[in-house]
């Protein structure tokens, strides 16, 4: 169990849980951050904030103090 | 990124949302998420030039456009592209109270085809409000190339509505499109979501005592699934359009608050009611998404990743973005010095015709001159110094958006922004602003947090728009590269000024912006959540077609539309005398000592004062106030337009303090007044007033006193 922003560059892992407040909570479901969703992470911004995943086939960028908030679990290859 | 006609125009929709239409016309909806190619559908169909761009958020408000099929009318409502309909955000609204309360017959909702697993969950929460939807899936062309099939008549038998695949880009489909719309009878099977027994038992009760005491065409188990998460959008709402007050109904407000209280006994927390409810129709999605199409598309793997690892990385990721807006500026100076004196000459010529003309027939003196040299003189005098830059200038922006840059730019930069206690978004509306600020202060809607919106609103004058490029280029042209007889060289050199002078705007930016959020503004809490789209090709044949009869000769018509009195204003107030001066004398003469301080004179300073509905005007009103003369005076190229300001004593201070003031002055009229509208704050239009006229007249001060030092 770790958090988002922990992901490495191309890692995958699960999302388990996100703990964000009701609004961006609302928001990130939208865009496919759901229990057990696969996520990638797959570009760092030039400060590495925000950084970019993989989530149901399309890139969304995130800032850190948010990913900090989403918990994922999973191994490097992204399988249990 | 340009303003048109069509985008200021929101005012068609009525305010309880129904379209005028006639008995047998058409109302179609055009429903979708951001980014899939919606306002490329309401173009084709409409054969209306709505702005496209690869970025999310590009339609914000509604825009209406019809067309005639076998001589039937139909009328489309592009709604703005959202993810969801749950009325997170004010566009959310906007999509849903639309989609709710029109009168509209058909929704048609488009999904991308390479993205259809998370584009489902739209389409089914629409399909939870009405039963009269179309499913359009654009970019099957993309599809096909990156290995997508779809089984599309297994995705019709689950959904119970009409599909089409189509693909506006390459013209596929769309008569298809057309003949299924044409062709639609009303749906009453209506799509039903499981939500479990606990959450439907609950959802029938209140449904129930809907149907049994109200009466709307809103279905009532959607409106049930809003009661039991206490949506407090639906009430409103409903008291806006329907004048329904449900929160003083007494029974209805106990059957809510039992069944909510039942839900809880069930292990499902009240305030997660929602979040409940978008889990069970996402994991739909999902279900839908695997039954019915197959891919062999990897997005990890797929090219777009390494222009991503190029234009985000911490070496190239910058230096990319400002060399891009170098080649930007070189390729609008370099490639619009030629055809500009082609048209000033040609204007000249032409003008010498006219007056020759205008003498053959007797016509008086007074109105030769103020046909020519007032209004003649000025509206040519933009057309040929604003149009060569424009057409090649929104083209090129229009390419860079088309690609699908811009969001990267904002990804990139949201850090330094985040750092100035701002929003990377800022960055997108700052692109905008240099096509036209009031474009970028409606483009800030997609800022969702309001501080971030304000600050981007209040700073958007900062980046220099269009109307202001051609008065930089031309004094920079003028004061700044001389000595230089390599026409290439001295082009390379103004792009390298021009971009200094960019980058001067955006500095500004971010220190006005983190003065302001440190005073001004409370601290909100933000965040930063940003698709970035996939790498399409634009197509350079219909953007070079769209730039130019669209934005281009808007921006241009706008332009001479302002010009034409203003015009004819100098020129009264150049030919009125009071104590054997004209108006303007005594005017630039009052203004003269203000102007001094300041490094400008009276007449820059008049000017830009009289330039407040254009800025484009500026320079124009400069040479008229300085030649002054009732005949028409030979400007034939920017090296005799020296002669006359250097003449009227023009130093290099006075070079680059206008060059400095046009940077930084207030908003133009249009502008101006989009702010009001956009922020419905006296406030706030007047702070973006003051902030950069105080900054241009300091900076101003400084810039004389330091130049005349060194000098």
């Amino acid at each position: 169990m770790r958090t988002l922003d922990l992901l490495s560059l191309n890692e995958s892992s699960y999302i388990k849980e996100i703990n964000t407040d009701n609004n961006l909570k609302n928001r990130l479901f939208d865009l496919g951050f759901i229990t057990n969703q696969k996520i990638t992470c797959i570009c760092n911004s030039p400060a590495k904030n925000p950084r970019a995943y993989i989530v149901m086939n399309s890139v969304i960028a995130l800032r850190n103090e948010d990913a900090k908030k989403i918990i994922i679990e999973g191994d490097k290859d992204g399988t249990y | 990124m340009g303003l048109t006609n069509k985008s200021l125009n929101e005012s068609t929709i009525n305010h309880d949302l129904s379209i005028d239409k006639n008995n047998n016309e058409i109302v179609i909806s055009l429903a979708g998420n951001p980014n899939v190619g919606k306002s490329s559908i309401f173009n084709i169909l409409t054969g209306m030039n709505q702005h496209t761009g690869n970025w999310p958020g590009k339609t914000v408000g509604n825009t209406i456009g019809s067309y005639n099929y076998k001589n039937k009318k139909f009328t489309i409502v592009d709604i703005p592209g959202t993810y969801s309909i749950l009325a997170n955000s004010n566009e959310e609204l906007i999509a849903r109270d639309f989609i709710c309360f029109s009168n509209a017959d058909i929704h048609l909702v488009v999904v991308d085809a390479t993205n259809i697993e998370r584009n489902l969950n739209l389409l089914l929460q629409i399909l939870e409000i009405t039963n009269n939807v179309i499913l359009c899936i654009n970019l099957i062309d993309e599809a096909k190339k990156k290995k997508i099939e779809i089984n599309v008549n297994k995705l019709k038998n689950i959904l119970n509505i009409p599909i089409v695949m189509v693909s506006a880009k390459k013209n596929i489909g769309i008569n298809k499109l057309k003949d299924i719309i044409y062709n639609y009878k009303n749906n009453n099977d209506s799509f039903k979501i499981d939500y479990g027994n606990v959450l439907n038992n609950e959802i029938i009760k209140i449904e129930n005592y809907l149907n049994s005491n109200y009466k709307f065409k809103i279905n009532s188990r959607f409106l049930a699934l809003r009661l039991l998460e206490n949506d407090n959008n639906i009430y409103k709402s409903l008291n806006k359009y329907l004048k329904y007050n449900f929160r003083n109904d007494k029974d209805l407000q106990a059957i809510i608050y039992e069944s909510r209280n039942i839900i809880e006994t069930n292990n499902i927390k009240t305030y997660t009611i929602r979040m409940y409810i978008v889990s069970k129709i996402i994991n739909l999605s999902k279900d839908i998404y695997n039954n019915t199409i197959t891919s062999e598309y990897n997005i990890e793997k797929n090219k777009d990743r390494i222009i991503d690892n190029v234009l985000t990385s911490k070496i190239t990721g910058i230096p990319i973005m400002i060399m891009m807006l170098m080649i930007i500026f070189w390729l609008t100076i370099a490639g619009s010095n030629y055809p500009s004196d082609l048209l000033t000459n040609l204007f000249q010529i032409i003008g010498n015709k006219l007056y020759d003309i205008f003498n053959l027939l007797h016509i008086p003196n007074v109105i030769t001159s103020f046909l020519l040299s007032g209004i003649y003189k000025t509206v040519t005098w933009i057309i040929a110094v604003m149009l060569p830059p424009m057409a090649i200038f929104f083209p090129l922006c229009t390419i860079l958006e088309d690609l699908g840059l811009l969001p990267r730019i904002a990804f990139n930069l949201d850090n330094v922004f985040k750092k100035c206690g701002s929003h990377g978004k800022q960055s997108l509306t700052m692109c905008m602003g240099l096509g036209c600020n009031a474009c970028g202060v409606i483009g800030s809607r997609i800022i969702e947090s309001k501080k971030d919106r304000y600050l981007s609103i209040i700073t958007n004058n900062f980046v220099p728009c269009n109307g202001r490029f051609p008065t930089l280029i031309s004094i920079i042209t003028m004061f700044l590269i001389t000595g230089f007889n390599n026409k290439n060289i001295s082009s390379i050199i103004s792009t390298l000024i021009l971009t200094g002078i960019i980058l001067l705007g955006i500095i500004m930016t971010l220190l006005v912006t983190k003065l302001l959020s440190k005073t001004l503004f409370k601290n909100e809490k933000t965040y930063f959540i940003l698709e970035l789209p996939p790498y399409r090709k634009p197509n350079i044949i219909k953007i070079l077609i769209r730039s130019i009869f669209d934005r281009t000769i808007f921006v241009l018509s706008r332009a001479i539309k302002i010009a034409i009195p203003a015009g004819a204003l100098i020129w009264f107030m150049s030919n009125i005398y009071i104590n054997n001066n004209n108006i303007l004398y005594h005017l630039t003469t009052l203004f003269d000592p203000i102007g001094h301080f300041f490094g400008l004179d009276g007449t820059i300073f008049v000017a830009f004062l009289l330039g407040f509905p254009a800025n484009e005007i500026v320079i124009p009103l400069i040479i008229m106030s300085y030649t002054n003369t009732t005949t028409l005076t030979e400007i034939s190229n920017l090296a005799t337009l020296k002669t006359l300001f250097v003449n009227n004593g023009w130093t290099i201070t006075t070079a680059i303090c206008t060059m400095l003031f046009c940077l930084f002055h207030f908003p133009c009229g249009t502008t101006m007044s989009t702010i009001k509208k956009e922020t419905k704050s006296n406030k706030i239009t007047l702070i973006s007033f003051l902030i950069p006229t105080i900054i241009g007249l300091l900076l101003c001060f400084l810039a004389r006193i330091i130049i005349n030092t060194i000098i």
